[in-house]
């Protein structure tokens, strides 16, 4: 792909001022000035980095400096930061969540929306991303096959789907003892593998 | 390949003809001109060198007078060269005039270049934005890359594609704001495509699958002059396939009121009231689980029609009779309409008249006061002889009492009911999947990156399909070998060569002298094939790029 080509393809990317993802986690009360107030989430907005590298990069930075880091945190202020479940086995640790994104106001319908909404968020004059709506389109599975160009053989598929959903009532009485989560509580998963109870 | 031709024996030299066509269409050209209307300018004496390859060819002119005016070659002609074999002169390329350039005239030397180049890069084909008609679900991939190929000059004869495999999933499909050629490269990828321009001009495909395929030529030992390796780029180790699954998935928002409260005036006078309820003004919102709230804060509609002994005299209902509306229907109580009409009919009963001989014969005592009958003070002739009295004027009087009692009630039943519709609103939406292929050997720090986007992909294991294709195709074409052989017209783009050790090369363009009476050579310029390896429990296949 010629230079111009690629230069032209990265401007028109780093314009892009819409995602589509889906939520994550239920909106909280970010930020109030008396008056209003600001909630925000975390959207998954589906495979934009490829390979992971920025998380992994992260990860084996904090390796190098001796601060073993398999985990990281997220949380909204105030909040209890909850630990990201990071599986080294994957080949790259692909994090495709944008945190604590803001709701833009007088949106009731978002701010009640529930995990697993499909939202389009857009990026402001100042860079900061606001989810402003309900999408019609959301990120979807995200599979990896390993390939051995060698050999030319496939290997096991990676299943990197982000989902959300509520816990049904067996999983509540699995994942902790029965009666310390709430009816409603949702959890995410990752390629259906429960990675975090929200 | 192209099987018109045959390999040219070895040491043999060239036998060219560069053909000047400057009125025929190009399938004019391919078809054959009929005898007196061929445009032929036979340009050979005049070449003094000239290459031609898949995709261009240019050819420098010497001269004297004889290209001045009218006979001056010039942008969007056709340009054709034509090989000798087996006693006859054959195209092996057809092309557009693109450009002449350096256009020399000085004393004793007359020069001019004449570049052309095959359809594709024309305008036509590669910058003016498009716009499809919609097709349907279930069309055939390869009658919308007809379509998008018609759309840009191409005739029916010169559309040369196998049959595809796959058709469209999604209810409608539309390209818009793409040239024709990245129309067809869209449609083209998932089917393992790559489309081309051949020699005389048409529309083919090539495939990209490297797997198992049969080389379309075995060249021997002798035939081969010369291997060199050309520029090397970082292999592509990622390629990732983003597609729009087809298969939508329903979300829901939070239960809430649907459309606007409806205020309906109902009573006694109607027998039912009934009208359509869309869950929002422009009537797309879509919900189920839709009800009337009941709670008096939201709806003050619940039990507001007055109670009788034997219920309501309307009854509310709502139902929903499609996604995005319903129903409310009030019915008025049969006995609501009905006591009236009965009220009446007790009037009328109660004092039956018989009209004999213009005068009123009164045949029972009447319950009702006037105008309609009793109670009567005095008397009424009959036959002009009779007087009748009527003796209880107080029984009229107490039925006329009930029946005023109850028109009033019937008539203090008009209410006016406010009705909010609550449900829960959800919607379709589509999911854009990614489906990656990585070479599992490459470290992160030169993970070498491709994204394609493509909503033609069907389903997963098409995705897959396609995925891991790619990354083939893209890692193998990094490496480019140059080859040069004794010539072979045979020899086109999308070919595979297989060399005496076994190893073969994809074509992905050739070249040629053109000048009169050159060495028979041809270079090819293309990738290595690696042999496909063995396991311990055999061939391992790779998925199949045509069946999803």
């Amino acid at each position: 792909m010629p230079v111009l080509t690629d230069m032209a393809s990265a401007e028109v990317k780093h314009r892009v001022k819409k995602l589509y993802g889906t939520t994550l986690t239920r909106p909280t009360l970010l930020i109030s000035d008396g008056l209003n107030e600001v909630y925000a989430c975390d959207v998954n907005i589906g495979a934009t980095d490829p390979s992971g590298a920025i998380q992994q990069y992260m990860v084996e930075e904090a390796n190098r400096k001796g601060e073993h880091r398999s985990t990281y945190l997220v949380g909204l202020p105030g909040q209890t930061p909850q630990d990201w479940q990071l599986d080294d086995s994957l080949p790259g640790h692909v994090d495709t969540t944008l945190h604590n994104v803001a709701i833009s106001r007088n949106n009731v319908d978002l701010v009640y929306a529930d995990v697993g909404s499909p939202v389009v968020c857009e990026r402001d004059d100042t860079g900061q991303w606001q989810i402003t709506g309900f999408s019609i389109e959301q990120p979807g599975t995200h599979k990896l096959y390993p390939v051995d160009l060698q050999a030319m053989t496939i290997g096991t598929v990676i299943d990197l789907s982000v989902d959300t959903r509520l816990l049904t009532l067996a999983e509540m009485g699995e994942k902790r003892p029965f009666g310390t989560l709430p009816f409603g509580a949702s959890a995410i998963f990752r390629g259906g593998v429960l990675i975090q109870i929200v | 390949m192209d099987g018109r031709w045959k390999p040219v024996s070895r040491d043999s030299k060239k036998d060219v003809k560069v053909i000047l066509h400057p009125t025929a269409a190009i399938w004019e050209v391919r078809r054959g001109m009929d005898p007196g209307s061929d445009d032929s300018v036979d340009l050979s004496e005049f070449v003094s060198q000239g290459t031609q390859s898949v995709f261009e060819a240019s050819v420098t002119l010497k001269f004297n007078r004889e290209l001045f005016g009218d006979a001056q070659p010039a942008p969007n002609q056709i340009l054709e060269i034509q090989l000798w074999q087996s006693g006859i002169w054959k195209p092996i390329w057809l092309g557009i005039i693109d450009a002449i350039s350096s256009f020399t005239l000085q004393r004793g030397e007359r020069s001019m270049v004449i570049t052309a180049k095959t359809r594709e890069q024309q305008d036509v084909w590669k910058s003016v934005k498009r716009l499809t008609p919609m097709f349907p679900q279930m069309t055939d991939f390869g009658y919308i890359a007809h379509r998008v190929a018609r759309s840009a000059g191409m005739q029916g004869d010169e559309i040369i594609l196998p049959q595809s495999a796959f058709s469209t999933k999604h209810s409608n499909t539309q390209m818009a704001d793409m040239s024709a050629w990245e129309m067809l490269q869209q449609v083209c990828v998932p089917l393992g495509w790559s489309p081309f321009i051949d020699g005389l001009g048409r529309l083919r495909v090539a495939s990209r699958e490297l797997q198992h395929r049969t080389p379309d030529i075995i060249l021997e030992d002798d035939r081969l002059i010369k291997v060199g390796g050309q520029r090397q780029r970082p292999p592509m180790s990622r390629v990732r396939v983003q597609w729009l699954n087809p298969t939508m998935k329903k979300y829901k928002k939070m239960d809430q009121q649907l459309g606007q409260s409806q205020t309906v005036t109902m009573g006694w006078f109607l027998p039912y009231w009934k009208r359509t309820f869309w869950f929002s003004d422009d009537k797309t919102l879509r919900a189920e689980n839709a009800r009337i709230n009941w709670s008096k804060d939201h709806s003050q509609s619940a039990n507001l029609f007055p109670q009788t002994p034997f219920g309501a005299f309307v009854s509310e209902n709502f139902q929903q009779i499609a996604e995005n509306k319903g129903r409310l229907l009030l019915i008025n109580k049969a006995f609501a309409v009905a006591l009236p009409l009965a009220i009446n009919l007790i009037r009328a009963t109660a004092t039956r008249t018989d009209k004999v001989m213009g005068t009123i014969n009164v045949t029972q005592p009447t319950l009702i006061s006037d105008p309609l009958g009793g109670p009567v003070f005095g008397t009424i002739p009959v036959d002009g002889t009779m007087l009748h009295t009527v003796p209880t004027p107080v029984t009229g009087s107490v039925f006329e009492s009930i029946q005023l009692a109850a028109w009033v009630y019937i008539m203090m039943t008009i209410q006016n009911g406010v009705y909010e519709i609550w449900g829960t609103p959800y919607d379709w939406v589509h999911a854009r999947n990614t489906s990656e292929a990585f070479d599992s050997s490459v470290p992160t720090y030169v993970d070498n990156v491709m994204d394609i986007e493509n909503d033609f992909i069907v389903d997963e294991s098409h995705a897959k399909a396609v995925a891991i294709r790619e990354l083939i195709y893209s890692a193998r074409s990094a490496n480019r070998w140059s080859v040069t052989l004794v010539d072979d017209p045979r020899i086109e783009y999308g070919d595979i060569l297989k060399f005496t050790d076994g190893s073969q090369l994809f074509v992905e363009d050739v070249s040629r002298q053109l000048e009169r009476g050159s060495e028979a050579i041809l270079d090819v310029q293309g990738f290595i094939i690696p042999l496909t390896k063995t396991s311990s429990t055999g061939v391992i296949d790779l998925p199949s790029p045509v069946s999803p």
